[in-house]
């Protein structure tokens, strides 16, 4: 028979033991999300995208349209009937951090509300995964207006980490101390990425590489469009330089920033259509990197380049169409 | 109250009960209008753009001018709708086909009701003739096909020949009862456009021939051609202004709006003067048939080139550090 008194006694004794367990599990980080490299996280992207209108003003899909790729990866895309450049946005979630990529092409919070947006997911992804508040950083892929307008949106957001709007900023923010060679080992909360600087579009681009996805994003330097490219030989360095990447990590799909042509090989939507309604992925494959890598030893001259899956505007001005 | 408005509708309803009131278009000098307002232009962002679909412009009590919202269609042209005694007409049909985001038809309707009721005048016909053969001068035409009252004639020799007469294609008149407008061949840029000239309001009609924007000319002598009409007619007829079918040109000297921008703020204003006709025909002799962009304050001369050229580093080069985005 057990003795009452002396049972009774364990009671605290058992109560601090537990208090103490559960006091040491609030110190642990909250519920740490896995990102393992070897193998890769499935995602899948939509069958369409939204594509503006006939008649721009009768447009009735959203401003900002959301696609979730997998848990922790989203793919945002403004409205081309708000802006014909139709830019693609990403986040990236990991532990305690999350990291935003362009801001797309529109200022005004009232005609593209990207920060209410951003802040919808941000905290729904929270509570999902039941996690503290997390940090945003605002990043860009280069510095063109069409990538970063709504950047103004953000700098008043708490808990947000702005890398800036000039070269000097992001070569600092990334730790980039041999520009556009070097690669960068970023952690995002758990969630690895490889950083490298692929100027030839815009002289401070870079493509980002998630180990935990395999995508590769490559911002303006290689889309489904119109490849203008300001400095011919830094864009052949960049593709190459992009070529060596996936050579050394496996690569699921490249992703971007724009989709300019048609379903037709070699045709483009001209520029500033605000209707696409037979728009190719926007998902890229290494076949058309190869395609890209092989022009970069092939062409000399200025001029326009036409491929299945995308043009080279070799230092051709930009507002010069083909219209006839 | 009521005993005024009965005895005003007697009135009216006495004096349209007998002959039909004749409007004189043949007094002297150019009929007055205005122009002294701002067209729609846009909006920043198409999709949150509130403004009317099919702008009406009262130029004077017979004169009309309409204007598509460039947040339907990016081309933005104007439509002309003159009335006369007997007939109107609808110059140029718009952009876009589907009225429900562009009721032209409807638009016209409306205006044709209340003129006819306003000036005690039944119409016995509308006509609907594009100054050319460009979508943006002809998507709307379908809009009329169901219509009774309208007739469209598209820009074929026959159908054109049957309207303005067997003269045609050399010259040709279009009466409307009482405004009877000349009609002038004006092949160039596109090969069917056609300039109208109305005696009344002294205006010319020009569409896609001569206009605020980027002459993207096709056949060099045809389009040289057309000018010399153009301005010989002028010498015999007195012109005020013409009236382009579009306006691409900013308000800033020889600078404009790219192709499909959809939100022109600043836009150039429509009327263009004798003088700048004389200016297109000598930048015509100057450019003597060879490839070449040439800016002009007021439009650009463009030949052998496509509408989406821009002349950077041609005539003069701009080095890059001088160059704007918009920079020609």
């Amino acid at each position: 028979m057990l003795k009452p008194l002396k049972s009774l006694a364990l009671i605290p004794v058992v109560a601090l033991l537990l208090g103490s367990v559960e006091y040491a599990f609030s110190l642990m980080p909250v519920s740490d999300l896995q990102f393992p490299v070897n193998e890769r996280a499935p995602g899948s992207f939509p069958d369409l995208w939204i594509h503006g209108s006939k008649s721009a003003m009768d447009n009735q899909d959203p401003a900002v349209q959301v696609h979730r790729y997998n848990a922790h990866t989203y793919i945002l895309r403004e409205n081309k009937a708000i802006n014909y450049e139709g830019a693609f946005m990403y986040l990236f979630f990991g532990n305690r951090r999350a990291l935003l990529i362009d801001q797309g092409s529109t200022s005004s919070p009232a005609l593209f509300p990207l920060r209410q947006v951003v802040d919808e997911i941000v905290e729904s992804w929270q509570d999902e995964f039941d996690q503290p508040e997390i940090e945003l950083i605002v990043a860009n892929s280069h510095l063109h207006g069409d990538h970063y307008a709504a950047w103004n949106q953000f700098v008043d957001r708490p808990d947000t980490v702005m890398v800036g709007l000039t070269h000097e900023e992001v070569m600092r923010f990334w730790g980039f101390e041999n520009y556009p060679d070097e690669r960068i080992y970023f952690d995002l909360g758990g969630r690895a990425f490889i950083i490298t600087g692929t100027p030839g579009h815009q002289r401070s681009e870079i493509a980002f590489y998630d180990e935990w996805t395999d995508l590769l994003y490559t911002g303006d330097m290689f889309y489904r469009g119109r490849l203008y490219l300001e400095d011919w030989d830094a864009w052949a360095g960049s593709i190459k330089r992009l070529r060596r990447l996936a050579d050394d990590y496996p690569v699921a799909h490249l992703v971007n920033n724009h989709i300019e042509m048609t379903r037709e090989p070699e045709i483009d939507y001209p520029i500033g259509t605000t209707w696409q309604p037979d728009e190719p992925p926007m998902q890229m494959t290494l076949s058309m990197l190869d395609e890209a890598v092989q022009a970069s030893e092939v062409i000399e001259k200025a001029g326009i380049y036409k491929f299945d899956d995308f043009l080279i505007y070799n230092e051709v001005p930009w507002a010069t169409t083909t219209d006839p | 109250m009521t005993m005024i408005r009965i005895s005003w509708f007697v009135l009216l309803a006495a004096s349209s009960g007998g002959v039909f009131a004749q409007i004189d278009f043949s007094e002297r000098g150019p009929a007055p209008g205005n122009l002294r307002f701002t067209w729609i232009h846009g909006s920043l962002s198409a999709k949150a753009n509130t403004d009317v679909r099919v702008q009406v412009h009262r130029y004077n009590e017979h004169t009309y001018i309409l204007r598509q919202n460039p947040a339907v269609h990016w081309e933005a042209p104007f439509m002309y709708l003159l009335m006369g005694n007997t007939r109107a007409v609808l110059f140029d049909a718009g952009a876009t086909a589907e009225e429900v985001y562009f009721p032209l038809k409807q638009v016209v309707d409306r205006v044709l009701h209340r003129w006819q009721q306003a000036n005690q005048i039944q119409l016995e016909e509308l006509l609907v003739v594009p100054l050319g053969s460009e979508s943006f001068q002809t998507a709307g035409l379908s809009q009329f096909d169901a219509w009774p009252l309208a007739r469209t004639v598209e820009p074929v020799l026959g159908e054109r020949r049957q309207l303005f007469g067997d003269d045609w294609p050399e010259a040709g008149l279009l009466d409307l009862g009482g405004r009877t407008l000349s009609v002038l061949p004006a092949p160039g840029i596109d090969a069917h456009a056609v300039v109208v000239y109305d005696p009344w309001t002294q205006v010319m009609l020009s569409g896609n021939s001569l206009y605020p924007g980027r002459l993207v000319v096709r056949d060099f002598s045809a389009f040289q051609n057309t000018l010399e009409t153009l301005l010989a007619f002028s010498e015999e007829h007195p012109v005020v202004a013409f009236w382009g079918g579009r306006i691409e040109m900013s308000s800033e000297p020889g600078l404009d709006y790219l192709l499909r921008s959809n939100y022109r703020p600043n836009e150039r204003a429509l009327p263009l003067d004798l003088a700048a006709l004389t200016d297109a025909l000598g930048i015509l002799r100057l450019m003597n048939g060879a490839k070449d962009i040439h800016i002009h304050d007021d439009f650009i001369v463009m030949h052998g080139v496509g509408r989406g050229a821009r002349a950077y580093g041609w005539p003069v080069y701009i080095p890059e550090q001088f160059r704007k985005d918009n920079t020609r």
